[in-house]
């Protein structure tokens, strides 16, 4: 420390020193200012983030528990004209409070009172604000206004939100793909003719459940979705088939049995076990034999589901396969697959020799379950 | 009937306030588990509705101290969001009486409501 201070008297001179030091000073006073100010000035936004939200939270309510048309006009123009009176109508922070209070109440309520919320968020034209950001924002709120749209049930602005599904931003997209199912069901499900970018994991899964959510099912397009180019939709399309018992596809799944990535191949295989059909078994055991070690895994796991009693040639040399995990696939397919396979599996293995001192007591033990 | 109603969410907590009073019943209103555990002791109320997860005391403990306080049984109903099946058996196992999932409508809570006032 002390040779610091004799550093700077040597290079920039005693008055130079005291120069620097009312520098320093000025330049913490200030940040401490600003910081001062700047708390001072968010406790304030948040106090009155809290007081809309409270005064909010009360017309929402009163929307949401109006009984009939006449009523809720009422009770709207009422609203309105208080939020006018108080001149919160064109305060931009009072207007995203009062859009994210009625997305949380659209996402709390169902029936009626989520119907009058989003007739509320038409009628007081907020609307036309989440489309403008829609238009104009940068990702995030972009990503944020399709959310608002498809919670408030603003089926009216279908086309908006649809074009965004193809978007290269990756959040926007997957919003817009979720969103246009969320509103209109199946039939949003027609972006999966045009998209090039891929449909991820968590969109597919994202997808199945909005999909579950009351919406009737519309299968028709399914075939061409299977024969598309973008990978992940024809993923998808078997990730439907398998969900929804599809047993008409089985055609055009063993079609993508032949797929050239062994991702879609070890989903055809899953779909096709679930949509099992006299056909499966042959099909199943051709693709054994011809396929790679990681789907062989999957077909030998659906082949103790979906088997048949002349599989067996097929399965005994996997019981001598090296890794465990193909052999007890193995063993509970031949299991499975005959009525005497428990039988010839004892008969077959050295019940002395590891894995089948345990494993076959285990195969037992489950026919006994 | 005086029925206490115990939800984190304001907007929530409103509605379900304001439908209940329009079907005629005295409603009292609490944000927290703990403050729902005073307004039991001093109101005693006739029905209780509580979400699952608030602050400071969950609605699992509330139906746990107002089952083991005895005296008159008080029907419980739960509030859950979707996803905590194994909670609302949990608070069935407590001694909830009904429950509900979030979504829903407070038209649905209101029927509830009455049904189990008529079999209460």
């Amino acid at each position: 420390m002390f040779s610091l201070a004799k550093f700077f008297l040597y290079t920039v001179g005693s008055f130079q020193l005291v120069e620097l030091m009312y520098v320093f000073i000025g330049i913490i006073v200030m940040a401490v200012t600003f910081i001062a100010f700047y708390l001072a000035y968010r406790t304030r936004r948040t106090a009155r983030k809290k007081q809309l939200r409270l005064l909010y939270s009360e017309h929402i309510s009163m929307l949401a528990i109006c009984d009939g048309e006449e009523d809720l006009q009422q009770t709207i123009n009422d609203t309105l004209s208080r939020i006018k009176e108080q001149g919160l109508a064109k305060d931009e922070q009072a207007r995203g409070v009062l859009i994210k209070e009625l997305v949380t109440a659209a996402k709390s309520m169902s029936g009626t009172a989520k119907e009058n919320i989003n007739i509320f968020y038409r009628a007081a034209g907020l609307d036309q604000i989440t489309i403008d950001q829609l238009k104009k924002g940068a990702w995030h709120i972009k990503s944020r206004s399709i959310q608002t749209l498809s919670h408030l049930g603003q089926k009216q602005h279908i086309a908006k939100i649809y074009r965004h599904t193809n978007n290269r931003n990756e959040l926007i997209r997957s919003e817009a793909r979720v969103a246009v199912v969320k509103l209109t069901g199946f039939e949003g499900l027609r972006f999966l003719d045009v998209i090039s970018y891929p449909l991820t994991e968590w969109e597919q899964l994202c997808l199945v459940h909005e999909l579950s959510e009351n919406h009737l099912p519309d299968f028709k397009h399914i075939p061409d979705w299977l024969h598309s180019d973008n990978d992940s939709v024809v993923e998808f399309a078997l990730r439907l088939g398998e969900g929804y018992r599809i047993f008409e596809m089985h055609g055009y799944v063993a079609f993508c049995l032949a797929h050239r990535l062994p991702a879609i191949r070890k989903k055809a295989v899953q779909t096709i076990r679930a949509i099992n059909q006299p056909a499966t078994a042959a099909l199943l055991v051709a693709q054994l034999l011809r396929e790679e070690e990681e789907v062989q895994l999957v077909v030998l796991e659906a082949m103790g589901e979906a088997g048949s009693e002349n599989d067996l040639a097929v399965l005994w040399p996997f019981l001598a396969h090296p890794r465990t995990i193909f052999k007890i696939a193995a063993a509970k397919a031949i299991r499975n697959s005959h009525p005497y396979g428990m039988t010839m599996l004892r008969q077959r293995v050295d019940m002395e020799m590891h894995p089948w001192h345990i494993l076959i007591p285990q195969l037992e033990e489950e026919v006994h379950s | 009937m005086k029925i206490l109603v115990a939800e984190d969410e304001p907007i929530m907590l409103k509605t379900i306030e304001l439908r209940l009073k329009k079907d005629g019943h005295e409603v009292i209103v609490t944000d927290n588990g703990m403050d729902a555990m005073k307004q039991i002791d001093a109101e005693l109320p006739d029905l209780i509705i509580t979400d699952i997860m608030m602050p400071y005391s969950s609605g699992l403990e509330i139906i746990g101290k107002v089952r083991a306080l005895g005296g008159k049984k008080i029907p419980i109903i739960v509030l859950s969001a979707m996803g905590q099946e194994n909670v609302v058996l949990e608070a069935f196992n407590l001694g909830a009486d009904d429950y509900i999932t979030k979504p829903f409508s407070p038209n649905e809570l209101s029927i509830r409501v009455k049904r189990l006032a008529q079999t209460a």
